[in-house]
């Protein structure tokens, strides 16, 4: 009875976070990759599998069903995919369990069976799990940790949207060094008001302005530290609509740009086409048109875009928040 | 540390540990009175002011201090001069950390960016000037500032409307002529609309063209009516001239650049781009319109939308509205920027909306031309480098009770190198052009404002 209460546990969250995504509840790319966590961990508690390759098996099925539930959002699957490489660690580590261990390597010619079935691998792997979910809750954190290295004394800092992880990060500098901050606030959500109002409380001078008067304030900018949804691949960014723009200004100005992204942030995806699609979403532009002209409209198109791609050659420096794992490639 | 006693003469020291407790709560009271003081003065000075008393009523002397300076930074010693100096360690801590707090408070010092916004000396609204003008001025001013009147054009000529009205109901006052009457209690009234309402360039142009004229006109008594009537079709002709065929002009000049099947992204509307786009539906132009929008034009969409309403319902004009922050998203697709401008400088920079540096700087990276159009009688004698110098940048600025700043910028200045062409009523020319082609065809340097 245990055993099939733990199973229908996992399918249950499972079945919660799809339809949450396919639904278009979306939440905080955190949010998502910590109930993926859960959902894995109950996967691993149950007797479902029997050996590495089963495990691995459901990962990846998982990985592409929550991704079909939403595109746009890929927290999901670069969590899945990264706990896919943890199991085939695990699994060699407790193979050649006494000799060395070694990473695996691209050019290995020994085909690895991973259907042996290992008694203390499952031990293993939640241990892993737990790692992982320590290291998501800590993100904020530790990146913050390095903000004394990178903020000076009286700098002005733009940043751009209302990201959490450059909250936690700008608040920490500023126990340290006096700092002033511009925020953008961008379409289509304009969320800049809240952080400034967070800010304002830990004694931080705030201006808000404008996406159109990014360009007029660049000259005045010492840095730029943004947050993202998504590091693609290639070293590009799938950020917040505007991001691209607002760093074009930066290049041409000369202003160095930060990002601060977690581990779960990191994903494979490349940006598909020579025009750099990415995986968008659009939401509805009422902040552009009022309903009230809607007879107007009947001929014409309106895109609101959430996402932006932002190549890489536009960032100056990544700040991570791994320390330890060798997980990732 | 043993030296001190031998150096005030103070009374022979009671027992260490009771002198500790004595000195350590003594610190504790100095310590807190002066973190108390800097934060009402907020300043060194305050905190310099105080040194007097707490040692008078301390009577171990601050000799040690050079012996601490050397443990701590240069910053937490300058907050120690100030304090009585200790020979206990516990004490020590108890000011190390008095002085971080002072540091922290001292929030004095401002803001760059906020002292960016303040605004200028003299320039500041005064209430008490406007029952001494003009009310037909006022009206104008109202509606402008509220933005009833949108649109630098009909800025200008509901302004230079008023101002007819206002020279025909002139009555020359006693002990001066005319034109020296009428040119003082112009400017006057115009430096009295100033504070109701910020001057476009257009507007300012236009008044400044008018003062010229009055100040050039020659001196004789002829009769009244004469000069009035000479004004009047001086500003009329103004308005013909300038304004309404230099819209013609550049709608003639622009249809050459608007061609079949083009893609052209829109923004910063003004007349004269708006009387370009229905003349080339009108034309028979089949184009596709990409509106660039933020949260502040929302009302310009509707007018756009209004004026194209048959050209884009029979598909000869297809529209899209993308919001600003992905005007990159669709710039790849578009084969040419066009904006409306709103004042043009010396050095070849052109005022618009705020946001058209920006698009300029996107359009550019994708190698798209940045189309300005532009009448000539908004150029202007100034060469500002960014939206600073401006005096019409920013009518208004709004700071909320959380004390963040949220300036609101109208325009911006969109440097020459960004810009590929701009449309004038002369000619199409580069934006450096401009100056020297105006200063040639008028022969008169246009003076500084």
């Amino acid at each position: 009875m245990a055993n099939a209460s733990k199973e229908s546990q996992y399918i249950i969250l499972l079945q919660q976070l799809e339809i949450s995504l396919k639904r278009g509840r979306y939440v905080r790319s955190h949010e998502l990759a910590t109930r993926t966590l859960r959902l894995a961990e109950k996967y691993v508690q149950s007797d479902s599998w029997k050996n590495a390759e089963e495990v691995m098996q459901w990962l990846e099925n998982t990985a592409d069903r929550l991704t079909k539930a939403a595109v746009s959002e890929s927290a999901p699957s670069n969590v899945l995919k990264r706990l896919i490489k943890t199991v085939q660690e695990d699994f060699m580590t407790r193979k050649n369990q006494g000799r060395m261990h070694t990473i695996s390597r691209l050019d290995s010619d020994t085909k690895v069976d991973y259907s042996e079935e290992l008694p203390d691998l499952r031990s293993d792997i939640l241990g892993a799990i737990l790692d992982l979910s320590s290291e998501l809750e800590n993100g904020a954190e530790s990146i913050a940790e390095d903000a004394e290295k990178h903020i000076n004394a009286n700098e002005v800092i733009m940043t751009i949207g209302r990201s959490r992880t450059v909250e936690a990060f700008l608040k920490r500098a500023a126990k340290i060094n006096k700092l002033e901050v511009i925020i953008v606030k961008c379409g289509p959500f304009y969320q800049g008001k809240d952080l400034a109002k967070s800010l304002t409380k830990s004694k931080i001078k705030t201006t808000l302005i404008n996406d159109t008067a990014a360009f007029s304030m660049m000259s005045r900018v010492d840095k730029i530290v943004i947050g993202t949804h998504t590091v693609l691949a290639n070293g590009g960014l799938k950020a917040i609509a505007g991001c691209h723009q607002i760093l074009l200004t930066a290049k041409y100005f000369n202003v160095p740009v930060l990002v601060l992204a977690a581990s779960y942030k990191l994903s494979p995806e490349y940006p598909f086409s020579a025009e750099m699609k990415i995986t968008n979403r659009f939401v509805s532009p009422e902040e552009l048109i009022d309903y009230k002209d809607g007879d107007m409209i009947d001929n014409v198109q309106v895109y609101a875009p959430v996402f932006d791609y932002v190549p890489p050659e536009l960032v100056s420096l990544f700040i991570f928040n791994m320390y330890v794992s060798t997980t990732l490639n | 540390m043993l030296s001190e006693s031998k150096k005030s003469g103070s009374p022979p020291r009671p027992p260490p540990s009771e002198d500790i407790s004595r000195d350590d709560v003594r610190a504790q009271r100095e310590a807190k009175k002066l973190a108390k003081a800097a934060r009402k003065n907020k300043s060194f000075k305050g905190k310099l002011a105080n040194p007097p008393t707490s040692t008078s009523e301390n009577e171990h002397p601050v000799v040690p201090y050079p012996a601490q300076k050397s443990l701590k930074t240069g910053t937490t010693s300058r907050a120690l001069e100030v304090k009585p100096a200790e020979a206990n360690p516990s004490s020590q801590s108890v000011s190390i950390g008095v002085s971080a707090d002072l540091l922290k408070s001292d929030s004095s010092s401002p803001s760059v960016i906020h002292s960016l916004f303040k605004p200028k000396k003299g320039k500041e609204l005064a209430q008490s000037n406007v029952s001494k003008l003009y009310p037909p001025f006022y009206n104008v001013g109202l509606k402008v500032r509220n933005n009833v009147i949108r649109g630098a054009n009909s800025q200008c000529v509901k302004l230079l409307d008023a101002i007819k009205d206002y020279v025909r109901c002139y009555d020359v006052p006693p002990g001066t002529t005319f034109k020296h009457g009428l040119f003082a209690d112009l400017e006057g009234n115009m430096e009295n609309l100033k504070t109701v309402c910020s001057f476009s360039i257009s507007m300012s142009n236009a008044v400044q063209f008018l003062l010229f004229y009055l100040h050039n006109m020659p001196d004789d008594d002829g009769k009244v009516i004469d000069f009035k009537n000479e004004i009047l079709d001086v500003i009329d002709q103004y308005i013909v001239e300038k304004i309404e065929k230099a819209v013609e002009a550049i709608v003639l000049y622009g249809l050459e650049k608007i061609n079949e099947g083009d893609k052209i992204m829109v923004y910063s509307i003004t007349e004269a781009l708006m009387s370009l786009l229905v003349k080339a539906a009108e034309d028979g132009i089949s184009y596709e319109l990409i509106l660039i929008q933020t949260r502040e034009t929302k009302v310009e969409l509707a007018d756009v939308l209004e004026k194209l309403k048959k050209p884009t319902s029979d598909q000869t004009v297809r529209v899209s509205a993308v919001n600003f922050s992905s005007a990159l998203y669709k710039i790849r697709s578009c084969s040419k920027l066009l904006m409306g401008g709103h004042g043009l400088f010396t050095n070849g920079g052109v005022m618009a909306q705020s946001g058209s540096g920006q698009l300029a700087l996107v359009a550019d990276t994708y190698n798209k031309p940045v189309v300005f159009l532009c009448e000539t009688f908004k150029f202007c004698d100034r060469s500002p480098l960014d939206f600073l110098p401006l005096e019409e940048y920013m009518p208004e600025q709004f700071q909320t009770e959380d004390d963040f700043l949220e300036p609101k910028l109208i325009y911006d200045v969109t440097p020459s190198n960004l810009v590929t062409v701009v449309i004038t009523d002369i000619d199409m020319l580069p934006s450096n052009g401009l100056a020297a082609t105006l200063r040639v065809q008028e022969g008169s340097t246009p003076a500084k404002l």
